[in-house]
């Protein structure tokens, strides 16, 4: 396993987790009325904004344990950090996929506007079509390094 | 151009030089053991400039590693 195709499990990993903690938060959030009101749309992006930070660190910190574990795992200390073309190669993969689904989102997002859905609505479909894209862009790369081409 | 396949012997090179391992190669051209792998089996194209520095750490021409065969 290269150090890129192991920082792929761990961004898998953690899209999963930070995506399905913010589908509770969100619930949760709406249970509660907090998207009722004129403040709905604020009140998300108060939920919203603090995931980024919070994805990185974790991401960084999961990297960091998975590396770890991986070399102690395979019993190889001295464990490769080597990022060579073939990484590059499946990165710009994943983009087309994160591009693809980003804009995909933004179009549903603009069509159910103008059928009349909520503001809040709108910005859901962002997010969800942007986080689907770093979801699929970590599986194609995953499938990519599996394949080994 | 689409039909054209290239082929390599650098597992024939390896074990002409003196049975060198595949981690040993990678480390000399700077890329990841599973990128030599993949050359190998044919399952990836390296780029022109890999291709060189594989050629020179056999001391060898491109055409002597690496070949373009007409798949059709």
């Amino acid at each position: 396993m290269t150090y890129q195709d192991r920082n792929t499990v761990v961004s898998i990993l953690m899209n999963l987790a930070v995506s399905a903690f913010v589908i509770l938060r969100l619930l949760d959030m709406n249970a509660s009325g907090l998207f009722d009101g004129p403040d709905a749309v604020n009140n998300w992006a108060r939920a919203v904004i603090w995931l980024i930070p919070l994805g990185i660190v974790g991401t960084i910190i999961g990297t960091i344990l998975f590396n770890i574990v991986f070399a102690i795992a395979t019993n190889q200390p001295k464990t490769s950090f080597i990022i060579d073309e073939r990484d590059k190669l499946f990165e710009r993969r994943g983009s087309i996929a994160i591009i693809a689904f980003a804009g995909v989102g933004f179009v549903c997002a603009v069509i159910a506007l103008a059928l009349d859905a909520s503001a809040l609505t709108g910005f859901n479909i962002i997010y969800f079509g942007m986080a689907l894209g770093a979801l699929a862009a970590d599986i194609i790369k995953f499938a990519s390094y599996r394949r080994g081409h | 151009m689409g039909n054209l396949t290239i082929t390599n012997n650098i597992r024939r090179l390896r074990f002409d030089a003196n049975e060198m391992t595949q981690k040993d190669l990678a480390e000399k051209v700077g890329v990841t053991r599973q990128t030599i792998v993949a050359i190998e089996k044919a399952k990836y194209s390296p780029s022109l400039e890999l291709a060189i520095l594989i050629s020179r750490a056999f001391n060898k021409s491109l055409e002597e590693v690496f070949d373009i065969h007409d798949a059709r």
